[in-house]
């Protein structure tokens, strides 16, 4: 769990994975802070919980504070992520100034 | 973590109008509208106004709270909009916003003409309007801040439209109304508070009459229905004198709550309750609602839920069984609080039996409800619990350090949003929504009651690159004849329609040629009923089925009635197959990608090559071949030699496979039967010379 901490940008990818945000923050003791495309639009992960259920599964509270599953896959630094509809999408780790 | 100012999806939030410098200076507070008659107003602000003319000047003030509007454009008498604007006062001064929805009309008498549906009643308060209707967000810019005593003042405000089909806005410009005191019509509450003024726009041509009479001292007004599964608490107060009241109090806004049934039942055995399931359960056993007349949300409380510990505003979409968005919440009863010290006070109970968390996190997910999102400026209802616990000290543990208030910017959200992104049915959660409410119609189009369109397609499922063929029918449900047109066809201009799939996107269709100059209209009796058929393969926007999937397909029959037109709605879904096979996959490929392809099978003719090569690859394929074999046999008897043996034999192969419709059919054997069948095989020039 702890490899996953940390600021993570969005890489460009398909439409489905548009309302996941541009910059994902992972905060050590299990919460989260999302920000979208533009500060203040909608993101489905906006604030809430995230930890890891299982090898590659990771379950994150959403929007409307339901919890999905999604499944995971640490690269490096590329952070590959699937969610339950199938929408595959990717995040780099954000460089520390 | 939301701005006011979705990157242009949304209109801005109205900003704060502050007493003019120079003023009288007095601090609007609660309800200090009134005019002075009213008694309402403060005395220290009276007195410190200057002195007018009349022995006993009148003081005017905008008073607080929802005021029904009436706006009526210029230059059409059936296009008129009713809404409310919201009048909230701050101490350091205004915050106005409102919402115009199209007044409906119909017709009547013999011609029929066009007439405008009754207005709403004011005596009624704050009145709600059909979600349908729903057509722009006010923007108020300029409003008199505190005290006047001349008989108007000018208001000043943005109009906002919105376009259900896109989810779009267009900011229609600046105006203003210098609107005037006058004497209530009948009916309203506050007799004084009544004003009424010509609309100009930015360049000072009156566009419109604009007129509002105070109705309640409220902005909104809702209903809450709280139903429970036996066993499961009700969510009701904080336990310490907090409850619903105060909630709403706070908002301003006219609430109901309604405790409602407390053995809600599962309908699958367990104590744990999936998104839809709760969803099901609030259709079972809410109240019987019309959300075009009741802005009705349902809190329903059950043992366990499936994709959260404590609460969830599962209605995030239209795409449910009832595709109407924002409807219910849950929240759980039985989910126990960790025993850490994050939970504080409450850590290891049953959530229900602790009333503080569990009342704040029904609050939160209604808030979701109304459209909020999650917002951490502070402890408020639309941070998270989460949130909330993990920053609680063992100074001020949790939940004593929930902020028992909506934030600031929230409140704002909850009195000026516009309508649509905060009744339930409006806008989906979180976006506004591409197909919900329904496309919205032109102002000068008109339901009819009476009339029905059945849409039906030949066939439920269809292969990936076919056509899809649907069977209309115009339905004279009502008790009197109606004035309907006299044939309905894709090649008139009473037929158009779109495609929506499962994403949302739409794409329209209409027709490609017009065959009819004049247009023809009849009267349709009770019970009975005009038909028709076409075939779809491509609209405006390229092809209208290109991929494997459900959509759903919309028909508009309308038609002029007057300076209205009349218009009736069906529609029905078809599934898209994938592709069967590698040879049915190229074909659907060059049918799609192929315009022409379209104008073949509405023209015919083999002077479009690629059109013609489109279909031939598709009647080569044996997915495919039915859905074009009536083009081709069509095409053959078009053709001089199509009479002939071998051509008419050709075509009567094609017409044993064909998936036609009704119409197509009836054309093929006219022609079958118009030409002698051959005995035998006879030569083309013999069928030729008889």
């Amino acid at each position: 769990m702890d490899e996953l901490v940390g600021t993570w940008e969005k890489r460009a990818g398909p439409a489905c994975a548009a309302r996941y945000p541009r910059t994902l923050s992972l905060l050590p003791g299990g919460h989260y802070r999302g920000q979208a495309d533009a500060p203040g639009e909608y993101t489905h992960w906006d604030v809430g919980t995230w930890r890891v259920v299982g090898p590659g599964e990771l379950a994150v509270s959403t929007a409307n504070d339901a919890v999905r599953r999604y499944g995971f896959r640490l690269d490096g630094d590329r952070l590959l992520v699937r969610d339950e509809q199938g929408c595959e999408f990717a995040y780099d780790r954000a460089e520390v100034a | 973590m939301q701005s006011d100012q979705l990157s242009g999806r949304i209109p801005p939030l109205p900003d704060l109008l502050p007493p003019a410098p120079g003023g009288a200076g007095a601090s609007a507070v609660a309800d200090a509208g009134a005019t002075a008659a009213d008694g309402a107003a403060p005395v220290a602000a009276v007195l410190a106004q200057p002195a007018a003319s009349a022995l006993f000047p009148i003081f005017h003030a905008v008073r607080c709270g929802c005021w029904l509007v009436n706006y009526t454009p210029t230059g059409s008498g059936l296009v008129t909009f009713d809404g409310t604007i919201r009048v909230e006062c701050h101490e350091a001064g205004r915050t106005a916003s409102g919402d115009l929805y199209q007044r409906p009309f119909g017709f009547a008498g013999k011609p029929p003409r066009p007439i405008l549906a009754a207005p709403p009643n004011p005596a009624a308060g704050i009145p709600i309007f059909a979600i349908g209707r729903y057509r722009y967000y006010v923007r108020v810019t300029q409003l008199l801040e505190t005290f006047s005593i001349a008989g108007s003042f000018p208001l000043g405000f943005e109009l906002h439209r919105f376009d259900a089909t896109s989810g779009a806005w267009t900011n229609e410009g600046a105006f203003t109304a210098q609107m005037t005191w006058m004497a209530a019509p009948g009916g309203y509450p506050s007799p004084g508070q009544y004003l009424e003024g010509d609309v100009r726009s930015a360049p000072g041509a009156v566009v419109g009459r604009l007129k509002m009479g105070w109705v309640s001292p409220r902005l909104r007004k809702v209903v809450v229905e709280i139903d429970t599964v036996a066993g499961s608490e009700r969510p009701v107060d904080n336990g310490a004198g907090l409850g619903w009241a105060q909630i709403f109090d706070a908002v301003n806004w006219d609430a109901t709550i309604h405790l409602g049934d407390t053995n809600v039942t599962k309908p699958a055995s367990g104590d744990t309750w999936s998104d839809a399931e709760m969803h099901a359960g609030m259709l079972a056993w809410r109240e019987t609602v019309s959300l075009d007349k009741e802005w009705h949300y349902h809190i329903l409380a059950v043992p366990h839920i499936a994709s959260t510990p404590r609460g969830v505003m599962y209605d995030v979409d239209g795409t449910d069984s009832d595709k109407v968005p924002r409807e219910g919440v849950g929240i759980s009863t039985h989910w126990i609080i960790p025993k850490t010290s994050d939970w504080g006070l409450v850590q290891g109970q049953r959530f229900g039996t602790a009333a503080a968390p569990f009342f704040r996190t029904a609050v939160h997910e209604l808030g979701h409800a109304f459209g909020l999102y999650h917002n951490i400026v502070d402890n408020g209802f639309m941070n998270t619990t989460d949130v909330i616990s993990a920053s609680a000290t063992a100074a001020n543990p949790f939940p004593n350090n929930i902020k028992w208030a909506y934030a600031t910017d929230d409140l704002k959200r909850l009195r000026h949003y516009p309508d649509i992104f905060v009744r339930p049915g409006g806008t989906s959660f979180g976006t506004a929504s591409s197909t919900t409410p329904a496309i919205a119609p032109t102002d000068l189009q008109a339901e009819m009651p009476g009339l029905e369109l059945a849409v039906k397609p030949l066939e439920g499922e269809v292969p990936l690159g076919a056509p899809v063929r649907v069977s209309i029918a115009l339905r004279n449900t009502g008790e009197v004849p109606q004035r309907v047109p006299e044939r309905l066809s894709l090649k008139t201009d009473f037929v158009r329609g779109w495609v929506t799939d499962s994403s949302g996107s739409v794409k329209s269709f209409s027709p490609v040629i017009r065959c009819i100059e004049d247009k023809p209209m009849r009267d349709l009796a009770p019970g009975e009923e005009l038909t028709a058929d076409f075939t779809l393969l491509r609209g405006g926007e390229g092809a209208l089925f290109p991929a494997g999937g459900l959509y759903e397909v919309t028909v508009e029959v309308s038609w002029e009635v007057g300076e209205a037109e009349a218009a009736v709605r069906g529609a029905a879904t078809v599934l898209v197959t994938g592709a069967q096979s590698g040879s049915h996959a190229a074909a659907a490929h060059t049918v799609l990608a192929t315009p022409d392809a379209h104008l073949v099978l509405v023209l015919g003719g083999d002077h479009l090559d690629e059109g013609m090569a489109a279909i031939r690859k598709a009647l080569g394929d044996e997915v495919l071949r039915p859905y074009y074999a009536v083009i081709e046999a069509k095409r053959l008897a078009g053709l001089p030699e199509g009479k002939s043996g071998d051509e008419r034999q050709e075509i009567e192969k094609l017409v044993d496979v064909a998936v036609m419709t009704p119409t197509e059919k009836s054309k093929i054997c006219t022609f079958l039967e118009d030409t002698e069948p051959p005995p035998s095989k006879t030569p083309p020039a013999a069928s030729k010379s008889g």
